[in-house]
C-alpha cells in the first residue's frame, strides 16, 4: 500500500509545480528585405529549380552534387525576373580560391547590369565575400528582363577547358519591402 | 540474405520472450497445457523481455550486441533448464476433420501474412512513428527526450521487441515480431477453449479473429493492436486458470499481462484495473488483488515513470488537463479525442455495419460478424459469460476512440463467444460452426474482399504470387520497391540528404519517420508543432495575420500585480502576442524583476513580452471565465492601461483587468478601444524569422497541401528558398 501511495504521490507531483519567468530579451525586428536570389545549386540528382524568377545564361560551370557553390568563367552571365525598377541592390556571395589566389593573386570585380557599370570590387584576400551594389532605378527599364554580368579578371587558365575564375555561391537583387508589397 | 536476416531476427525475438516465460513459469512451478503454455510463455516472455529492454534503453546500452546478449542469455538458460522438465500435459485429441478446418486456412493464411509481413514496411503509423522513435531509439542507444512528437509519449511495451529486431533486421523484422503475436494468439484462444471443453469453438472463434481482414492487415504491419489483443486475452487466460485451479502464483504471470497490456497500448487501460478487481471479486481477498495490482504496476510503471520524468505527466499524451506540460496542448489533445471519437463521422447506429463491412472505420472484420449477436447465446454458459463480460471490459476504449484498430483487443473475446453461441446450437451446432468457419476464410481472402466491402478498404492488398515473393525475399531492393510504392519515402530520404543533423523540419504532412532522421514538426504532435502551424496559416491567412489591438482603460490603481482575465467562454485560445502597461501616455517600461506567469500555460508566458508582434502566449485551452496573464512588477506600479495585441480571431474574447489591491484580487472597472491593423508587408518574412527563433529552418510539405501554393507563389516575400523535390514534395529552406 505505501508503494502505491508514493507512487500516487510522485504521479500527482508531476503536475504541480508553480512556473513564473522574468521578461525575456526584447526581440527587434530585422530588416525584412525581398530576395530574387539565384542559388547556385545542382538541378540534377533531386535538386529543385532554386529560384523560379532567375536563370544562368552562361558561364557558370556545371555544379557537383551537394554543393552549394560552382566555378565561374570571367563573364558569368544571368538573367532576373523583377517586379519593379526602383530600390534594388545586387547582391553576391562569392568565395575567392586558394587555388587561384596563390598563382594569380587578387582579382578584380566588375558588376554590370544590362551592360552597364553597376560597381566593382577588388577581391584581395582568399575568403568568403557578401558584396552589395545599389542599383540605380535608370538601369531596369524593363525589370523582368534584367540581366547582370559578371567580369573577373585575371582568371587561372587552364590546360583544357575555361579557366577558373571564383567560386560563385548565389547572386541576385534585394530590396526593403514597402507598403505597396501584398501582406496577404 | 536480407530475407534471411529478417526471418532470424523475428525468430530471435520469439525465442528470447519464450525463454524469458519458461524460466518464470519454471520458477513459479506452473505448468499449463502444451497449447496454452506456449502462448502464455511467449506472452509473459514478452512482457519481462520487453521490460528488460526498457532498461537498457533507459540505460543507453541499446548496441546490438548487448541487445543480443540480453536476449540469448535466456535463452541458453531455457534451453539447459528445459531438459529437465517433464513434459507438459497435452491437448485434448480433435477429429480430423476439425484439424483439416482448422489447420488449412491457418497455414494458407498464415502464409499470406508471412509473404505480406516480410514486405518493406509502408504503414502509415508503422512507418511513421512506430519504427520512427524505435530507429531513433537505436541510433541514440536508448531514450532520449523527444519533445516534438507526442507519439514518444505513449507506452511502448510492443515496440521494446521491435527495437531488438530492428536491431538485427531493422523494419520488416519488427512486423515480423507484430506477426508473431497474430500467429500465437488462436493457440492460446484454442486453448483457452480447450479448457473449458468448447475445442470446437476454440477453433471457430481462434479462426474468426485469425482470418479477420482487419486482424490480417493489423497484424502483418508494424502496428500493436493484435498484440495488444494477445496480451490482453493472455491476462484473462491466466485470470481464469487462476480461478478455475486457485493456484495462486498464477497471480504473477497474470498482473504481469494485465500491466502489460497498458504497457502496450493505453487504449487497454481498463485491462489492469478489471483484473485486480476480478481478483478482489473472486477471491474476496484484499492481499491477493493487491499482489496482482502490485505486478501489473511493475509491468506498467516504468512507462508511467518515463513520461512523468520526461513529460511531467505519467499519462502522456492523454490527460494533459490534469497534468499541465510544455509539450502539449490541452486544447489540442480535445481536438483529437473528438476527432478519434467520430471517425469518419460515422452515426452511432451505423458503426456495427461500418466495422464489419462499410470500412468506414479504417479495416473491416468480415460479413461473418454480422452474426455478432448469436455471441448472446454464450450466456448460456459459464466460459460464454466471461468471455461476454471479458469483451465488455475490453471493448470499452472503442467509446473513446472508433478507429475499428480499437476494436482488436476486444475481438478475440467477441469471436470465442459467437463461436460458443453457434457451436453450441443443438444438433447443428458443430456443423453451423464448419459452414462459417469456410464461408469466413472465404470471404476474408483478399481476392473476395472487393466483392462484398465496397471502395478501398484497409486490408491486405495481394499482389500476385510471384511479385510479393519477389518481394518478400528482396529479389526485388528494398529501396526499388520503397522508391515505386510508396509516394512519402523519397521526400523523407531529401531530409537527411540536404538538412543538417538535429535541425527540425516543419512538414505538415509528412509520414515518413522511420526511413530517415531529422525531426519532423507536424501540426497537431507537439505544442511546438502547433505553434509552427499557426505561425504558418498567420503567413497566410487575415483572421491570423492582421493584429488586433487593445487598449483597455481604467481610473489609475497602484498595485504590484495585475492580470488580464477572461470574461467569457469562446472555444479558441486565449493568445496574446504583446502585453504592456501605461499611465498616461507614458509607457511603464519593463523591468527584468517582473515575474511573469498564467493560469494556463506558462511556460510560453515570455513570448507575449518579447517586443515580438508575431510570437504569442496562448492559453492551450479553450477559454473559459477566469483564465488570465499575470505580471508581478515587484514593487507598487502606478497605471491606467492595458495595451494588448492579439491576432484579430481574438477578438470575440472579452477581457477585464485584475488588480491585487489590499490582497484582494480586484475586478477593475475598465472600458476598451479596439482597432484592427491590417497584414503588415513583411508577415511572411516575419513569420519565417519567428520559424527560426523556433529552430524551425526547413518545411517539407507537398503540392496541394494548405500552403504549399503560397510558399511557391510567394517565396521570395517569405524569404525561403526552394532546396529540393521530390514526389511532388517540395523542400524549403528560410534564408
Amino acid at each position: 500500500m505505501r508503494i502505491f501511495l508514493i507512487a500516487a504521490l510522485f504521479f500527482t507531483a508531476a503536475g504541480c509545480r508553480e512556473v513564473s519567468f522574468p521578461v525575456p530579451q526584447q526581440r527587434s525586428m530585422p530588416e525584412f528585405r525581398l530576395r530574387q536570389i539565384l542559388e547556385i545549386r545542382p538541378e540534377s540528382d533531386g535538386f529543385a529549380a532554386t529560384a523560379q524568377n532567375s536563370s544562368i545564361i552562361g558561364g557558370v560551370l556545371p555544379v557537383a552534387p551537394g554543393l552549394d557553390w560552382s566555378w565561374t568563367t570571367a563573364h558569368p552571365a544571368f538573367r532576373f525576373k523583377l517586379d519593379q525598377p526602383s530600390g534594388w541592390d545586387l547582391d553576391i556571395k562569392l568565395t575567392t580560391a586558394d587555388v587561384v589566389f596563390d598563382k594569380i593573386g587578387p582579382q578584380q570585380l566588375t558588376v554590370l547590369v544590362n551592360g552597364t557599370k553597376t560597381g566593382s570590387a577588388t577581391l584581395d584576400q582568399c575568403r568568403t565575400w557578401l558584396l552589395r551594389f545599389p542599383v540605380a532605378p535608370a538601369l531596369l527599364p524593363d525589370p523582368a528582363e534584367t540581366r547582370v554580368t559578371l567580369a573577373i579578371a585575371p582568371c587561372l587558365p587552364q590546360p583544357e577547358g575555361p579557366p577558373l575564375c571564383i567560386l560563385l555561391h548565389n547572386v541576385g537583387f534585394t530590396r526593403p519591402l514597402t507598403a505597396q508589397d501584398p501582406g496577404r | 540474405m536480407t530475407a534471411l536476416r529478417i526471418l532470424f531476427a523475428a525468430l530471435f525475438v520469439y525465442a528470447a520472450c519464450r525463454a524469458c516465460g519458461q524460466l518464470l513459469f519454471s520458477a513459479l512451478g506452473l505448468s499449463f497445457r502444451r497449447g496454452e503454455l506456449a502462448f502464455l510463455e511467449f506472452l509473459t516472455g514478452a512482457a519481462l523481455f520487453s521490460t528488460l529492454v526498457f532498461c537498457l534503453a533507459a540505460t543507453h546500452l541499446v548496441y546490438t550486441s548487448v541487445l543480443v546478449t540480453a536476449g540469448a542469455l535466456p535463452i541458453l538458460a531455457a534451453y539447459r533448464f528445459r531438459r529437465t522438465q517433464p513434459a507438459p500435459p497435452s491437448d485434448a485429441p480433435l477429429t480430423l476433420a476439425w484439424k483439416l478446418l482448422f489447420g488449412i486456412p491457418y497455414l494458407v493464411f498464415g502464409l499470406l501474412y508471412l509473404i505480406i509481413a516480410m514486405a518493406p514496411e509502408t504503414s502509415p503509423d508503422g512507418a511513421g512513428y512506430h519504427l520512427g522513435l524505435i530507429s531513433r531509439y537505436y541510433d541514440h542507444r536508448g531514450f532520449y527526450h523527444i519533445s516534438t512528437n507526442m507519439y514518444a509519449g505513449l507506452a511502448e511495451g510492443i515496440e521494446m521487441l521491435f527495437l531488438v529486431a530492428f536491431a538485427l533486421g531493422r523494419h520488416s523484422a519488427a512486423a515480423l515480431v507484430h506477426l508473431l503475436f497474430l500467429l500465437t494468439l488462436p493457440f492460446g484462444m484454442r486453448a483457452w477453449a480447450e479448457r473449458n471443453a468448447a475445442p470446437r469453438a476454440g477453433i471457430l472463434g481462434a479462426l474468426l479473429f485469425f482470418l479477420a481482414p482487419l486482424a490480417g492487415k493489423d497484424g502483418t504491419i508494424a502496428y500493436i493492436d493484435v498484440a495488444t489483443a494477445a496480451v490482453v486475452f493472455g491476462a484473462f487466460s491466466l485470470l481464469e486458470i487462476w480461478r478455475t485451479e486457485r493456484a495462486d502464483s498464477v497471480l504473477l504471470p497474470a498482473g504481469l499481462l494485465a500491466g502489460f497490456a497498458l504497457a502496450c497500448k493505453i487504449t487497454a487501460g481498463p485491462v489492469p484495473v478489471a483484473a485486480v478487481l476480478y481478483v478482489l471479486v473472486v477471491s474476496r481477498s484484499v492481499r491477493l488483488a493487491g499482489r496482482t495490482a502490485f505486478f501489473a504496476f511493475l509491468a506498467a510503471a516504468p512507462w508511467l515513470i518515463k513520461d512523468a520524468i520526461q513529460f511531467q505527466n505519467p499519462f502522456f499524451p492523454l490527460f494533459n488537463h490534469w497534468f499541465p506540460n510544455p509539450y502539449q496542448y490541452p486544447m489540442v489533445e480535445s481536438e483529437l479525442r473528438r476527432l478519434m471519437q467520430h471517425v469518419s463521422d460515422v452515426p452511432g447506429w451505423q458503426i456495427p455495419w461500418q466495422a464489419v463491412v462499410g470500412g468506414k472505420l479504417f479495416g473491416v472484420l468480415g460479413p461473418v460478424f454480422l452474426l455478432a449477436p448469436l455471441a448472446l447465446l454464450a450466456l448460456r454458459t459459464a466460459p460464454g459469460r466471461m468471455l461476454l463480460l471479458a469483451f465488455f471490459v475490453a471493448v470499452l476504449p472503442f467509446a473513446t476512440n472508433t478507429n475499428a484498430r480499437v476494436l482488436l483487443p476486444a475481438l478475440p473475446f467477441l469471436a470465442l463467444a459467437l463461436a460458443f453461441g453457434i457451436v453450441g446450437i443443438p444438433r447443428v451446432g458443430p456443423a453451423l460452426g464448419g459452414a462459417v468457419l469456410l464461408l469466413h476464410a472465404g470471404l476474408s481472402w483478399p481476392d473476395f474482399i472487393d466483392r462484398w466491402s465496397p471502395g478501398y478498404q484497409w486490408r491486405i492488398d495481394r499482389p500476385p504470387v510471384a511479385t510479393a515473393l519477389r518481394v518478400a525475399f528482396r529479389v526485388v531492393p528494398e529501396k526499388t520497391f520503397l522508391n515505386d510504392q510508396w509516394r512519402e519515402y523519397a521526400p523523407g530520404l531529401l531530409l537527411d540528404r540536404f538538412v543538417p543533423p538535429g535541425e527540425k523540419v516543419f512538414s505538415p504532412d509528412m509520414g515518413q519517420m522511420a526511413y530517415q532522421h531529422r525531426d519532423l514538426l507536424g501540426t497537431f504532435d507537439s505544442a511546438l508543432g502547433r505553434r509552427a502551424f499557426l505561425l504558418f496559416i498567420m503567413g497566410q491567412a487575415k483572421e491570423l495575420a492582421g493584429t488586433w489591438h487593445r487598449e483597455i482603460h481604467f481610473p489609475p490603481v497602484t498595485a504590484s500585480r495585475l492580470r488580464v482575465a477572461t470574461r467569457n467562454a469562446v472555444d479558441n485560445d486565449l493568445r496574446i502576442s504583446e502585453m504592456r502597461f501605461a499611465l498616461g501616455q507614458t509607457e511603464v517600461v519593463r523591468e527584468p524583476s517582473w515575474r511573469l506567469s498564467a493560469s494556463a500555460n506558462p511556460w510560453e508566458v515570455p513570448y507575449a513580452f518579447d517586443n515580438n508582434p508575431v510570437s504569442w502566449w496562448t492559453s492551450g485551452q479553450t477559454v473559459s471565465p477566469g483564465l488570465f496573464l499575470q505580471v508581478d512588477f515587484g514593487h507598487p506600479v502606478t497605471l491606467d492601461r492595458v495595451l494588448l495585441s492579439q491576432s484579430v480571431d481574438q477578438r470575440w474574447t472579452s477581457l477585464r483587468p485584475v488588480a491585487l489591491l489590499n490582497g484582494v484580487w480586484t475586478p477593475l472597472r475598465s472600458r476598451e478601444n479596439d482597432y484592427e491593423e491590417p497584414p503588415r508587408p513583411s508577415i511572411r518574412m516575419e513569420v519565417a524569422d519567428e520559424f527560426k527563433h523556433l529552430g524551425i529552418r526547413w518545411i517539407l510539405i507537398p503540392d496541394g497541401s494548405y500552403g504549399a501554393n503560397d510558399l511557391l507563389e510567394k517565396a521570395p516575400y517569405w524569404g525561403i528558398t526552394r532546396i529540393a523535390e521530390a514526389n511532388g514534395y517540395r523542400l524549403w529552406r528560410i534564408n
